[in-house]
């Protein structure tokens, strides 16, 4: 499915907007249970394990978001924005959000 | 006795952090500056709108995001910056190179593309028990534009 | 809208400075400022103590007091003979309240004193000295600390600088331990004072009670010979002054004092 962050999709002309939709998906971001963050923490540098592990929560988060997109008719997703939360002690919601609207 | 112990267990995580995350650092600065020179042809904005003229063929969501650990050099000076106050150093390199390395990785997601517009970023700390920050995620979104290729004069 | 790439020579979302540079200066900074202030508490709790009456430090005693457990059967005859030696020396001590004396079986020999009056002597102590005098020099020992309120410094000091501690560099941060090794050397030092205190007294109490001296140093010279090659830097960490340091500060207050040693009374057989 389509999807832009800026507010139309260059090169189509958008014909209906079907409002605002989302997807979401909530991680624990506790690092202590890994034990390469353990050493990682000793030297710093880039924790990959992690970096996967966020990449797909917001694949996730964004599949939700497009299905519910399709649900609703449209076809494509414009002004999508990224934005991550605390919501619990160690854990975090990614949530992704949109417009759905349906291009020629 | 337990004072020699008291005073390896806080010195021994603290010097290797200096000594290895310095090295590390350093590297991952050469080579972020590599790269940048690399990815100069592809503007990154955060416009809304398109900067050439030429009609686009289509357009998608790309992103880059990249998770950087604190070694415990660094929490030791923010431990003792926090008591005084004033800049904190060794969070700002962290920060900065987080941020560099999330926007490469946006450019290296869509290599074909002729541009990215709408650029925007997002932080967020890692946090273990005792609420410690042990990391920082960085997570950088935009809107790759790929143009009209424009066929050959005939 | 024209694209001109260009790159900053530069970088500055960076502070510049080297950041070890940064670390040492607080670190050190803070060291010197817990040491200052350390040293600013411990005086003031000292006055405080030293201006106490016997009214507050009986009700404050009260609080903190210790019953001891009744006394084993083998141990009562040393028990009885210790207690008289300490009856006999409470005034020289300057020690109003009761002060019961406990003995209990040990391989070391050790004697402490216990919140609410009371001395817990360890058996071993009666292998390791050869007189009545040289027991009776560490039972005064620990009444001078009695006399001396050391317990009620020892409580005040633990109360105030944790209180100050914790509340300087906030709950739960691990800024608290960094600084943990400053903290610990100042105890030190503290305690070896009061020791030092304590043995001055000792004496002076040994010579009101048999007109001389001696006998004094016989727990020391025994321990130092079992202590056995202890570096030096062990030494300044202690609680407790090397038993080489202790002689010598004995033998020296005596001179200083004029005190002579004399015959000394035999231990009894237990």
């Amino acid at each position: 499915m389509l999807m832009t962050n800026i507010e139309t999709i260059p090169g189509k002309t958008i014909t209906a907007c079907h409002g605002v939709v989302s997807g979401s998906s909530v991680r624990s971001k506790h690092v202590g249970r890994d034990i390469m963050a353990g050493l990682k923490n000793m030297v710093g540098g880039e924790l990959k394990g992690y970096t996967e592990l966020l990449e797909e929560s917001r694949a996730q988060a964004t599949q939700r978001m497009q299905a519910q997109a399709t649900q609703i008719g449209a076809n494509a997703v414009v002004n999508v924005r990224f934005s991550t939360s605390s919501v619990a002690a160690g854990a975090a919601e990614i949530y992704v959000y949109g417009t759905a609207v349906t291009v020629d | 006795m337990d004072l020699i112990f008291l005073i390896v267990f806080w010195s021994v995580p603290i010097g290797l952090g200096y000594v290895f995350g310095r090295m590390a650092e350093a590297r991952h600065y050469r080579s972020i500056i590599a790269r940048e020179k690399t990815w100069l042809g592809l503007p990154a904005t955060s416009l809304k709108t398109v900067l050439g003229s030429a009609p686009v063929a289509r357009s998608e969501l790309v992103t880059g995001s990249v998770v950087v650990a604190v070694d415990h050099f660094k929490k030791a000076a923010s431990a003792l910056r926090s008591l005084v106050g004033g800049p904190v150093q060794s969070y700002e390199t962290l920060l900065d190179r987080a941020k560099r390395e999330a926007v490469l990785r946006l450019k290296e997601s869509c290599p074909g593309a002729h541009e990215i517009v709408n650029v925007r970023l997002e932080t967020m700390p890692l946090t273990g028990n005792q609420q410690q920050i042990n990391g920082v995620e960085v997570l950088a979104y935009g809107t790759a534009i790929y143009y009209v290729e424009q066929s050959a004069a005939p | 809208m024209k694209y001109q790439a260009s790159l900053p020579e530069h970088n500055d979302n960076v502070t510049p400075g080297h950041p070890l540079k940064d670390f040492v200066l607080i670190l050190a900074g803070l060291s010197a400022a817990v040491v200052v202030g350390y040293l600013v508490l411990g005086w003031l709790i000292d006055v405080v103590v030293d201006r106490m009456g016997p009214e507050t430090e009986a009700q404050l005693t009260q609080m903190v007091a210790w019953t001891p457990p009744a006394s084993e059967p083998a141990m009562r005859t040393r028990e009885a003979w210790a207690q008289d030696l300490v009856d006999g020396m409470r005034q020289c001590a300057g020690v109003s309240g009761p002060v019961t004396v406990r003995v209990n079986r040990s391989d070391t020999p050790n004697a402490m004193v216990a919140p609410g009056g009371v001395v817990v002597v360890f058996s071993a102590l009666f292998d390791s000295v050869q007189s009545e005098n040289g027991m009776a020099f560490v039972l005064a020992h620990e009444l001078s600390h009695m006399a001396n309120r050391d317990h009620l410094r020892a409580v005040g000091r633990r109360v105030v600088l944790i209180t100050a501690a914790t509340v300087l560099t906030g709950d739960g941060s691990g800024t608290a331990g960094v600084l943990a090794p400053a903290q610990h050397l100042g105890e030190s030092g503290y305690s070896r004072g009061r020791e030092a205190a304590a043995d001055a007294k000792a004496l002076a109490i040994l010579q009101c009670r048999y007109g001389h001296a001696g006998g004094a140093t016989e727990l020391f010279t025994t321990l130092q010979r079992e202590e056995g090659k202890t570096p030096a830097v062990l030494h300044y960490l202690a609680s407790h002054p090397s038993m080489a340091a202790r002689i010598d500060a004995v033998q020296v207050a005596m001179r200083q004092a004029g005190l002579q040693a004399g015959p000394v009374q035999p231990l009894p057989r237990f």
